[in-house]
């Protein structure tokens, strides 16, 4: 149980610098995912923090304690690697009791053979089969506890690296993409299971993904990273409805953002392709943008019942059963449009035939040519947005 | 023929010459040697006679052939621990340097390339008694009160005269491989010093194979000193490294011959007479081929004996998948 604070980490290893003055504060209890795509630094960041890389500079503090040079067996944190990094050559019960044993005994208590000797050692491995034997319980994995990692599947794996980490009640989890090599369903699966987990013990997580489904389903908080820094800081719903960011609002989200290029008149007024306007105004002076339409916030028709609407070309209907993703081309710009929509909808629509896609409710982010976002008149900025994002339409306005 | 028939013969038919190779060059010649072991046959005879065990009795009672077995496994039994030791702990400490490990590794590596037998001629001139330059260096030490007080142990108020230096600075330096109490140990050191770097470099292999990750979670499980880390991850990875080197290393130990024939010739009196040299001396030199084929036995039985044991009792343990 602590709290974690990141402040101004730099990394570099050797000219290429890859955590560029990284700062994050996680509350004590609170599921905080690192989350961007492969390279943006966020392993690098994970493993800082835990203290398998020393940093060029910053700070790492853990409750309150500066721990930039205390080793990483001394900052009382647990970590699922990736690989889950099992020992081999113990068994699914002795990889369970290592971080016990290696804390609890003393160094004459670990001798092999002479240890069993030691006054006091037989209590003391009686409490530690009794911790492992709870957490066997809690994962479910008592049957497998004879049995060595090469003869464990991947889940079975996965879920004992988990009890590693646990059996020792470290004050923060640190997880680095735990699920990557599992199948989809399990992973759809285990992604229940640590969320269950987090509320039970009630512990800091820290996770590192690049599955942006991963850390929207899981997290309280989401840290975007992109090229060594973290773009946003905030909830699933922030993130999500509210992106800082044009690489961020890019990132999170499947299938991906529209993205058209635009315009912004001197009215506050933004046109994009096909001379598609909002009816929104938006601060800021004219200048070229990019307009972000998530495929959910559009609507598509042969025919729009109010006349505004760009025009397309349907090139691909992609069937989930409840929702159909219409793929289309605008025109020939050369843009491809994603729109959701529901199956009878996506039935009136032939392939390669006309249709026309609008916005519902006038729901657009608009970026600057730097990436940063131009928010509408009546828009709330930041912290609050995504409860206005979530509201039903009307009553916001 | 029938379908049926032939279907069951032509698999045969198949592996036929690869069996007849490996029978015609492997497995006869051994059962040759097996066969004139119990003979008194020797090379350029027409003819030969059987003579059941008396060959094997002979390596089992005479005292020449007792003192062969025990130099054999004297040296086996110093070499082998000696040269893991050694290679372990030196792949240990040159895969922890941040350079120079290239360097370090063609250093050691340099006696496992150089032939034994050149680098002989070079042991034989340093460990002469009278212009070598070990015992002139040992006897320049004896007049210097700094290292003789250190060697002798009189730093620590032991008697001069009762520690191994003390005694020799007064009544002069051994001869090596000419003093029969000596000569094993020379002939041992000098295989140590050539074997270790074979090991290693395997041990170099071994090492690299063992993924970071484990270091990091034996780290972030506790093991914060290095022995630990050692006996957690290191230590048991290189379990499948390590029963390779003890049968190779063991294998090519019961195999020395060069550096006996190059410095010692089996002597003196019989105190390095390897069973390789034995064979050398016996069946070639003195064309006496069946005592000769009899030892030969005897030793691809102990070198059997070796691999077995290994198979058996070590190698399900040190594989883990």
């Amino acid at each position: 149980m602590a709290t974690v604070t990141l402040r101004n980490i730099r990394k570099s290893f050797g000219t290429t610098e890859v955590l560029k003055g990284v700062s994050l504060d996680i509350a004590d209890g609170e599921f905080v995912s690192l989350v961007g795509p492969s390279g943006c630094g966020k392993s690098t960041l994970l493993k800082i923090l835990a203290g398998l890389e020393p940093q060029n500079s910053g700070d790492v503090a853990i409750g309150g304690r500066v721990v930039n040079h205390i080793r990483p067996s001394r900052r009382d944190l647990a970590m699922v690697f990736q690989s889950y990094a099992l020992y081999p050559h113990l068994t699914v019960e002795e990889n369970l009791m290592v971080p016990l044993k290696l804390r609890r005994l003393n160094r004459m208590e670990r001798l092999p053979g002479l240890g069993h000797l030691m006054p006091g050692r037989r209590q003391k491995m009686h409490r530690i089969r009794a911790v492992v034997e709870e957490t066997t319980e809690t994962l479910k994995i008592g049957d497998l506890l004879a049995r060595k990692p090469g003869q464990l599947s991947g889940g079975q794996r996965q879920r004992v690296a988990v009890g590693r980490a646990m059996v020792r009640k470290p004050v923060a989890f640190l997880m680095d993409e735990p699920l990557s090599n599992l199948d989809a369903a399990l992973r759809v699966h285990m992604r229940a299971e640590i969320a269950e987990l987090h509320r039970d013990l009630a512990t800091t997580f820290v996770y590192v993904t690049h599955d942006q489904a991963e850390a929207l389903t899981m997290s309280d908080r989401i840290a975007v990273m992109m090229d060594g820094e973290v773009l946003q800081f905030a909830s699933p719903d922030e993130v999500y409805h509210d992106p800082a960011d044009l690489r961020v609002a890019q990132f999170i989200g499947s299938p991906k953002m529209n993205t058209l290029p635009g315009a912004l008149g001197s009215g506050g007024a933004v046109s994009t392709v096909g001379g598609y306007t909002f009816a929104r105004a938006f601060d800021g002076p004219p200048q070229t943008v990019t307009v972000g339409l998530r495929p959910e916030h559009l609507a598509i028709a042969p025919k729009a019942p109010n006349g505004r609407a760009i025009p397309v070309t349907v090139r691909h209907k992609e069937n989930l059963g409840s929702d159909f993703f219409i793929h289309a081309n605008v025109g020939d710009t050369g843009h491809t449009m994603i729109v959701r929509t529901e199956p009878h909808t996506a039935q009136s629509l032939p392939l390669q035939g006309a249709a026309e896609i609008w916005s519902v409710e006038d729901r657009a982010v608009v970026f600057s040519s730097d990436n940063r976002r131009i928010y509408a008149s009546d828009e709330l900025r930041g912290i609050g947005a995504a409860d206005l994002a979530l509201a039903p339409a009307g009553a916001a306005q | 023929m029938t379908g049926r028939a032939q279907a069951r013969t032509v698999p045969y038919l198949f592996v036929a010459p690869a069996v007849t190779l490996m029978v015609v060059i492997l497995l006869v010649p051994v059962a040759i040697a097996a066969l004139l072991s119990f003979t008194d046959y020797s090379l350029g005879n027409a003819d030969f006679s059987f003579v059941g065990i008396d060959n094997y009795e002979d390596i089992f009672s005479r005292r020449t052939y007792a003192k062969m077995i025990a130099s054999s496994l004297i040296y086996v039994g110093v070499v082998v621990p000696a040269s893991i030791g050694l290679g372990l702990g030196s792949a240990l400490l040159i895969s922890s340097l941040r350079f120079a490990q290239d360097f370090y590794k063609a250093v050691f590596f340099l006696p496992t390339m150089a032939a034994l037998l050149a680098m002989a001629i070079v042991w034989e001139f340093m460990l002469n008694p009278t212009i070598g330059s070990v015992n002139a260096l040992l006897s320049a030490g004896c007049a210097s009160p700094f290292w003789h007080g250190l060697l002798s142990g009189a730093f620590l108020g032991v008697d001069p005269a009762t520690s191994w230096y003390g005694n020799a600075c007064a009544t002069g330096f051994p001869l090596w491989l000419g003093d029969r109490a000596y000569a094993l140990g020379s002939l041992c050191f000098i295989g140590v010093w050539q074997a270790f770097g074979f090991n290693m470099v395997l041990y170099l292999a071994g090492l690299t194979a063992i993924p970071r990750e484990l270091y990091h979670a034996a780290e972030m499980d506790g093991a914060a000193s290095a022995w630990d880390r050692f006996r957690l991850v290191t230590w048991p990875l290189l379990g499948p490294t390590t029963v390779f080197v003890v049968t190779i290393t063991t294998i090519r130990s019961f195999q020395v011959f060069d550096s006996v024939e190059a410095l010692t010739a089996g002597g003196p009196s019989k105190s390095t007479y390897v069973m390789m040299y034995a064979i050398y001396e016996k069946a070639i030199r003195q064309n006496l081929i069946g005592i000769g084929a009899a030892i030969t036995v005897v030793f691809l039985i102990f070198v059997m004996a070796v691999t077995l044991i290994q198979r058996h009792y070590v190698e399900k343990r040190v594989h883990y998948s």
